[in-house]
């Protein structure tokens, strides 16, 4: 190992941190690695967005951690849509948390890409050129499952994350 | 018993922090016969890829444990740039992250173009000439 990064999930009106989360499973409960069966999406429902941020706990002698990208793979099924803040164009810079919504999101409005971007989609310090070559976080990975009425039960929307390092 | 553990003093801060040794490592060779391994095993100590002098280098070579011998890398005599990353994967449903090896030149070409030419190292030790543009993202 080099550089250990985690991935943390933000909960609730008061930011509550679940570090080193285990999945990012989608559902009806604002809660980090909740069970998607036991509070499933009703088709014509959007899950509760996710925020989440990547947060590097020790350098390990690497001097910098950058070009962050998220991507998704699998079949939504129906109409459902993976919406996210990330994006390689036109980038809103560092969101401030609010407490995670099941409204159509007002921050990730974005259809996650399907295949990995060709540049970084998720900022550093508000900026997709960021870098990190201390202990810090990224900027928020906000993301939410939107569905149609008519949206099948059972398909998997699977999000990739990826990040480079120079030791 | 080989180390697994290599000294690092960060130059920013004075602070020492601990560098695990990697599957693959770095060795910068010198025109003048000498040699910068990322992790020297005799002094205990892990070098950043930014104390390579490129000025001075002849060739890049990436070893393993497996692959002594490793991947020799002649760096162009005109002038280019070496490159050397770990691209870090995390994919759906793991909570471990893969670890690819990057390593290459770029130059900028007649025109001011900035050509990169990578290999990667996969987690099989299976390599890859990849064509990506500066900053990433496959051509």
């Amino acid at each position: 190992m080099a550089a250990t990064i985690r991935i943390n999930e933000y909960n609730g009106a008061g930011e509550v941190e679940t570090v080193n989360i285990g999945d990012t499973d989608m559902g009806s409960v604002d809660q980090a690695n909740l069970d998607p069966i036991a509070n499933p999406i009703v088709p014509g429902d959007n899950s509760f967005e996710k925020w989440q941020k990547l947060e590097v706990v020790a350098m390990g002698g690497s001097s910098k951690i950058h070009n962050l990208k998220v991507w998704r793979t699998g079949a939504l099924g129906g109409s459902a849509a993976h919406k996210t803040n990330a994006r390689e164009a036109s980038y809103g810079g560092a969101e401030t948390y609010a407490e995670p919504t099941d409204d159509p999101s007002t921050v990730a409005t974005q259809n996650i890409p399907t295949s990995e971007p060709s540049g970084a989609n998720l900022g550093i310090g508000g900026s997709l050129a960021g870098e990190l070559t201390a202990v810090g976080y990224s900027d928020y990975l906000v993301h939410q499952i939107q569905t149609d009425a008519g949206d099948v039960a059972g398909s998997t929307s699977t999000l990739n994350c990826q990040y480079d390092e120079v030791a | 018993m080989q180390k697994t553990d290599f000294i690092f003093k960060r130059p920013e801060t004075g602070k020492t922090e601990i560098a695990k040794r990697e599957r693959w490592r770095w060795v910068a060779h010198y025109k003048n016969g000498t040699k910068l391994h990322q992790f020297d095993d005799e002094a205990g100590i892990f070098h950043q890829f930014r104390e390579i002098d490129q000025s001075k280098i002849e060739s890049f070579q990436m070893v393993s444990d497996q692959n002594p011998e490793g991947i020799n890398l002649l760096i162009p005599p005109n002038g280019a740039d070496l490159i050397h990353f770990y691209r870090n994967v995390r994919l759906a449903g793991r909570k471990d992250w893969i670890k690819l090896y990057f390593f290459g030149w770029k130059i900028k070409n007649q025109r001011g173009r900035s050509i990169q030419k990578l290999i990667c190292i996969y987690p099989n030790d299976k390599i890859a000439l990849v064509d990506e543009l500066e900053g990433g993202g496959a051509k």
